[in-house]
């Protein structure tokens, strides 16, 4: 059966349902148990299950994510909800020493989801750090990137479900947007992105946020007779190298697109693994299209100045191919 | 001014001695600015003018004057993310401040920074924060430098959200073992978004948490802007002749919500009308005018050249151009942002 | 830096494969060099250890210039040497850039690169050229997976399928395409352009056999294909050709490839056996050499003996005017005086074109390599 919900409604949903199956369960953060999270992701859980299970903290990320940690090793199931993704700063040991290592050091599991609502909009520097490459770097996470409703609520389930840690970071500004959720959710396996768009001529590659972005540009340039195939990662550690390689042998030109810096960012990560496997396969240079080496400005025209805009990737796809409009 | 009831004389008169009399109709003004520039911002705010709404301060003013009123002008501060009363007391013009929330170049960061990102180096303004606490880290450094240096005191903004975050008594915890000229100033209004602050504040008292750290601490009411100079005054002197750090828990509290367009759930209207009551600016009027310092038909007169100037400013801000696109990634390092990028 | 078919006079080396302290095998691949010819790997003359680069990736050198010693293990390259040639080019040419080349980035008579990239070719456009044997100079346009398929496509009755706007090419939807547009391409032309007419003969292959077995008991890898080498050689050679380079017909997974062996009467056996060999390797992996692509060899033999042919006719490769092909070798009856006997004969059929010779300069040709074939003992029997 197929439901027509919020990106932050489908993580509800598969909150809820996930919460009710399995006892184990619960999350914490700020602000959950009434007003549900600042986003709304939780919802009416407080009333539900309670106050044990939606448990309000203070502001002491380190402290949440310790309790995550330590009661991820000793047999629950814990959603520390950091609200914003930036504030996950302040619990970095936690989660990179502490939460990453402990499987690889001790054998012991981790079944801790840390939610963050990531990614570049309207809210200055400090709160729009694009925070996935440094978790995507870090051995021993997983690092999930929900583009659309079905795929918050279907990655949630598999990490609840899951022993690893994992990032789930929800773009911010994909809170409201609308999708199909098919119910019961069904868990979606980490690394296995998907063909969001078919295409033969370019592969243009993207995740969370920029894949609405992705799909415009790719609309836009077939009017040009330009037919993109886009891919959403979905989850940016691990990578579905397979998927992104299969794409590339067809196509031959490769975009990547995000709205995160450039340097040192996932699409780099992405873009050295494509020229290693399959670099005869290539056509033309692999593009990067991503954010300025620069931290997000407050003023909106010169934050847009700052990532990649609808007219720059369709020009890119233009460019890529050799066709001048 | 005319919305406020008045109440019970002995539970909000303020005590003006001590004070420096000659300059409190100044205090009164900046404070008088200070809310109507909240007022008018929020109201922008909600329309969609301020790209992304404010975190008001309306009803804090007490605060922000009382301590920056208290200190040289060259200390250093370093606010929270709920800041424009602080910047506007440390000296920030009320134009800038506007075409900042604006996003225009003519901001006191060119746009960069909004409501959160107030500063204004020269005069020693180190910021407001978006990150819970991290003004006290910054302030506590600011105090390293005044220390090395031989003279200056700073001060660091945190809310009661801020008094469960470890970065607060890290840095506390250093300034105390250094004995750094550091105020740590909490501004108590109660709510960290929306949790309540006694429903998580572990052992209900942030006086007795700071003086666990080892910091000189007290609590004054927050709306007294008397009580809060006289407080921050002490603490500076202390720590001007190295007596260390301090600790000011102000009792103070927001007229609105947590950010523009918050839906409120967390509290009563009862309890935002028993705040009104004790409004600092009310109570501050009339004791300078029981003390004959200003004449109560002139507090009018004062309240509208505030108005008038917030109305300048509005202008000005919506008159100012964007900045330059140009000019987006530059300034990242000292080197050009090109440079690290490839090609 | 060699110099690859005529007229060139500078090449780029490309890529180092090897790097200096490398160990390197006699004959095996240390660079990629690339002329407006032809595009090429450098083997090492010598087995050693390879010394420094003496010209950088990228950059261009004269022909006869220096870009790399051969070291024997132990020797110093910094000790002074009188190796002609060496001091000078070591001295003279700084690692950056050759020192008689105009410009680092020089590609002579190429368009201009894109982007000033030393490979006009894109990545999967060399790699389909390589696949369908197209030289890489002769791919226009701006050097893309497009302008290959461009050309695979224009053989003559083959649909232009694979040349669309959406840049999907065959060989990645048919896998085992490799050569066969180029072959088809190319044996369309040969058979249109070239008047072909064949004779035949059958051929007594006793003594050759029995030289086979002597070259088997010597241990000596030779097999029987590389004596048909030897005597279409001597059949071919004139006073203008007198050790003349022959090519082998090759059956590969793509289809048939033809190496061409030079010197191939001069070698001795042994060391044609193993030029053979190499050269039956450099077909079956793909990679031809500069020497396979442009050089005319003064015949091509074709042995389809292994698969029980008995004899077959052929086409003539473009540029060639003769091709020998062969069937299998095995008892037959003869009529020797007036008795029958059983002997190893073979039919060998020499195709022939019409504009360059005439029956009996075919019949004469043919003859000699029956002779050669049936005489062994008056070719020079050498152990090397």
């Amino acid at each position: 059966m197929s439901e027509t919900m919020t990106y932050a409604a489908a993580f509800q949903r598969a909150m809820a349902d996930e919460m009710e199956r399995d006892e184990t369960i619960f999350v914490l953060g700020t602000d959950l148990y009434v007003r549900g999270g600042h986003f709304a992701q939780v919802k009416g859980l407080g009333e539900r299950f309670g106050r044990a299970r939606v448990r309000d903290t203070p502001i002491s990320e380190a402290a949440m994510v310790a309790a995550g940690v330590g009661s991820a090793m000793h047999g629950m199931r814990p959603v520390v909800d950091l609200n914003f993704a930036d504030f996950a700063m302040g619990a970095m040991d936690e989660i990179v020493n502490q939460a990453a290592k402990m499987r690889y050091m001790f054998g012991a599991r981790v079944p801790l989801v840390i939610r963050g609502s990531s990614g570049v909009g309207l809210f200055a520097a400090q709160h729009t750090n694009s925070v996935e490459s440094w978790f995507a770097a870090t051995p021993g996470l997983v690092v999930a990137t929900p583009a659309t409703p079905a795929d918050a609520g279907g990655l949630l389930v598999q990490a609840l479900r899951g022993d690893d840690p994992v990032i789930f970071l929800m773009h911010k500004r994909l809170s409201s947007v609308r999708g199909e959720v098919d119910v019961p959710i069904q868990p979606i396996p980490f690394g296995q992105a998907r063909i969001a768009r078919e295409g033969s001529d370019v592969t243009l590659i993207s995740y969370s946020f920029t894949v609405r972005q992705a799909l415009d540009a790719a609309e836009a340039v077939a009017e040009d007779g330009i037919s993109v195939e886009v891919v959403d990662l979905r989850t940016v550690a691990p990578l579905d190298r397979d998927t992104i390689n299969e794409s590339v042998r067809k196509t031959g030109r490769v975009v990547l697109l995000s709205d995160a810096p450039t340097v040192g960012s996932v699409l780099s990560e992405v873009a050295a693994g494509i020229q290693e496997a399959v670099l005869d396969y290539l056509d033309a240079p692999i593009v990067r299209l991503g954010g300025r080496h620069a931290p997000i400005p407050h003023s909106p025209p010169l934050f847009e100045a700052l990532v990649p805009s609808l007219d720059g990737v369709s020009d890119a796809l233009r460019d890529i191919v050799g066709v001048t409009v | 001014m005319t919305d406020a009831r008045t109440a019970a004389a002995e539970d909000i008169e303020i005590d003006l001695t001590g004070l420096p009399k000659g300059e409190l109709l100044e205090w009164l003004e900046t404070m008088l600015l200070i809310r109507r520039f909240e007022e008018r911002a929020e109201r922008l705010g909600s329309r969609g003018a301020i790209p992304g709404g404010i975190h008001s301060a309306a009803g804090q003013e007490a605060v922000a004057v009382g301590t920056m009123r208290a200190l040289h002008p060259s200390d250093p501060v370093a606010g929270t993310h709920r800041s424009h009363h602080t910047a506007l007391a440390k000296g920030l013009e009320a134009p800038h401040v506007m075409a900042e929330l604006y996003g225009r170049a003519t901001g006191s960061v060119g746009g960069r920074g909004g409501t959160m990102h107030l500063a204004d180096l020269d005069r020693g303004y180190l910021g407001g924060n978006g990150i819970v606490g991290a003004g006290v880290g910054i302030a506590m450094g600011a105090a390293l430098a005044c220390q090395l240096k031989g003279e200056g005191v700073a001060v660091g903004f945190v809310g009661d959200g801020g008094l469960n975050v470890g970065r607060t008594w890290e840095a506390a915890n250093l300034a105390v073992i250094w004995d750094l000229p550091l105020i740590i100033v909490c501004e108590n209004n109660m709510y960290a978004v929306e949790t309540r602050f006694d429903l998580v504040l572990g052992g209900g008292s942030a006086v007795r948490r700071a003086e666990g750290f080892g910091l000189n601490a007290v609590s004054v009411d927050g709306q007294d802007v008397a009580a809060v100079y006289r407080a921050v005054h002490a603490a500076a002197e202390r720590a001007r002749t190295g007596g260390g750090a301090s600790f000011v828990e102000a009792r103070t509290y927001r007229y609105e919500g947590h950010n523009t367009g918050q839906i409120i759930t967390y509290r009563t209207d009862d309890e935002v009308a028993d705040w009104r009551l004790r409004d600092p600016i009310n109570r501050f009027s009339a004791a300078l005018v029981a003390a004959g310092v200003i004449a109560e038909g002139d507090v009018e007169g004062m309240d509208s050249q505030a108005t008038a100037l917030i109305d300048d400013a509005v202008e000005f801000a919506e008159s100012s151009p964007f900045p330059d696109l140009d000019t987006a990634p530059a300034n990242v390092t000292s080197m050009p942002t090109e440079s690290w990028e490839s090609r | 830096m060699p110099e690859i078919g005529v007229s060139m006079d500078e090449g780029t080396l490309v890529r180092w494969l090897k790097q200096p302290g490398d160990a390197v095998a006699a004959g095996e691949a240390i660079a990629e060099i690339e002329t407006d010819k032809a595009a090429v790997e450098l083997e090492s003359p010598s087995e050693g250890l390879l010394g420094r680069h003496l010209v950088a990736e990228g950059a261009t050198a004269l022909v006869g210039q220096a870009l790399v010693r051969i070291l024997a293990p132990g020797e110093d390259e910094d000790a002074p040497q009188a190796a002609a040639g060496v001091d000078s080019a070591a001295a003279t040419a700084p690692p950056v850039a050759a020192t008689a080349a105009p410009a680092a980035a020089h590609a002579p008579a190429e368009a201009a690169p894109a982007g000033g990239r030393p490979h006009r070719l894109t990545p999967r456009a060399r790699r389909l050229a390589r696949e369908h044997g197209i030289p890489f100079e002769s791919v226009g346009g701006a050097g893309r997976a497009n302008d290959v398929l461009a050309q695979i496509a224009s053989a003559p009755g083959r649909p232009a399928v694979a040349a669309t706007s959406n840049g999907s090419d065959t060989s990645t939807r048919a896998p085992a395409g490799g050569y066969r547009d180029l072959i088809a391409r190319k044996v369309s032309e040969a058979w249109t352009t070239i008047p072909h007419f064949a004779v035949t003969r059958e051929v007594d292959c006793g003594d050759l056999l029995a030289l086979a077995a002597w070259c088997k008991g010597e241990n000596m890898g030779v097999t029987v294909t590389d004596l048909l080498l030897v005597a279409l050689a001597r059949a071919v050679a004139s006073p203008d050709d007198p050790d003349p380079a022959i090519g082998l017909a090759v059956a590969t997974d793509d289809g048939v490839l033809i190496p061409v062996i030079a010197g191939v009467a001069g070698l001795g056996l042994g060391r044609l056996a193993g030029e053979r060999a190499r050269a039956v390797e450099r077909a079956r992996s793909g990679r031809l050499e500069a020497a396979d692509l442009t050089a005319a060899p003064a015949s091509t033999l074709s042995n389809l003996g292994a698969f029980g042919v008995d004899q077959f006719t052929g086409i003539i490769a473009t540029g060639q005017q003769t091709l020998l092909t062969v069937g299998r070798i095995r008892d037959r009856v003869v009529v020797r005086g007036r008795a029958l006997e059983a002997r190893p004969t073979m039919f060998a059929t020499l195709n022939v074109d019409h504009r360059a010779l005439d029956g009996s300069d075919a019949a004469k040709l043919l003859d000699r390599f029956a002779a050669a074939v049936e005489r062994p003992d008056t070719w020079e029997r050498s152990r090397d």
